[in-house]
């Protein structure tokens, strides 16, 4: 018996290892199975570390709070007929801001910018709670 | 195996399970779980062992999916990946192979006599590949699951495409030049079979 060729001997492989391309395929319910152990796996959703937070966020809004008494108390203490002096300028901006700062339409548009910030929130709630 | 749209879909996937939503993942896996296996197949050829090998590789690629910086294809990245798990878990559970010196002769490749033995013929081949060293069997096996694509299967094992066709050659040497021997083990052949199998 001749011994096969090297070119006899790679048809033959080929033959007999491309006929696996089409292969076999997963059984039906390979996809959840491995769904479950990805999900059983999952890390649970990062919540917001507000203990962490909190004092930083106290110290932030101090701190705003801070600077905005700072520059009322800068503007009411510099003479207001001071020509081109910023409190000739803003001041007569800044009287009807305050004066519509706690009245009920003030509040209406608060509780409509809050409306979308809420409904964020819950969706992302409800989307990532599954 | 991945045209441009599939790309940007893996992307888009990745990115959103990267983002929190953890079942866009089961997308992922709607769309490879047919390489993946058959690649575990090729290895094994044990089907329950196979689908248990692909979930490890999903699993392994669920966990480390931040790794895939997206310069590559999805599935260069997954395949690469899934080769590593396939690998240890061949080590961890070994197959009872032969050795290559205990394998049948199959049918000679060329004599128009035997051909009525193809079929035996092609599963001894099969199984011989199984019992080549790793590094020929991978690129070997690699090969011709990537539709007989060096570049493909040099990206999947991680090694310069002359080192796959350095590789296949020497498979392929070795399995001739074995295979072509008299067949002291025909009777005794054992062939390759895994545990389960055995069952």
């Amino acid at each position: 018996m001749n011994p096969p060729q090297p070119s006899d001997w790679n048809r033959a492989l080929d033959e007999a290892l491309s006929e696996d391309r089409d292969g076999i395929l997963p059984s039906l319910g390979f996809t959840d199975s491995v769904m479950t152990a990805v999900l059983s796996q999952a890390p649970a959703p990062l919540r917001f570390p507000w203990k962490r937070a909190l004092p930083g966020l106290i110290a932030g809004g101090a701190a705003l709070a801070g600077f905005a008494a700072a520059g009322v108390r800068a503007l009411e203490r510099m003479p207001a007929t001071a020509p081109g002096s910023p409190a000739r300028d803003w001041r007569p901006m800044l009287e009807p801001i305050l004066q519509h700062a706690t009245s009920p339409d003030t509040l209406w548009t608060l509780l409509a910018l809050m409306i979308p910030v809420v409904t964020l929130w819950l969706t992302r709630r409800l989307l990532f709670s599954r | 195996m991945n045209s441009t749209p599939a790309i940007d879909e893996d992307r888009a996937l990745v990115g959103a399970v990267l983002a929190g939503d953890t079942p866009a993942f089961a997308g992922l896996v709607r769309r490879w779980q047919t390489p993946l296996v058959n690649l575990a197949w090729r290895f094994c050829r044990d089907r329950g062992l196979a689908e248990e090998m692909a979930q490890e590789a999903f699993l392994r690629a669920f966990r480390n999916l931040a790794q895939w910086r997206g310069e590559a294809a999805f599935s260069t990245w997954l395949f690469a990946l899934a080769m590593n798990v396939y690998r240890t878990e061949l080590r961890r559970i070994p197959a009872t192979m032969q050795s290559l010196d205990e394998i049948a002769e199959p049918a000679d490749a060329g004599d128009a006599e035997l051909r009525p033995d193809a079929s035996r013929r092609d599963e001894a081949l099969r199984r011989a590949v199984l019992a080549l060293p790793e590094k020929y069997r991978d690129a070997v096996l690699l090969f011709y699951f990537h539709e007989q694509d060096i570049p493909a299967a040099a990206r999947t094992l991680g090694v310069p495409e002359g080192t796959v066709k350095a590789r296949l050659f020497r498979g392929r040497e070795l399995l001739r030049s074995r295979l072509s021997r008299p067949k002291p083990a025909r009777t005794a052949a054992r062939l390759t079979q895994h545990p389960k199998e055995a069952r």
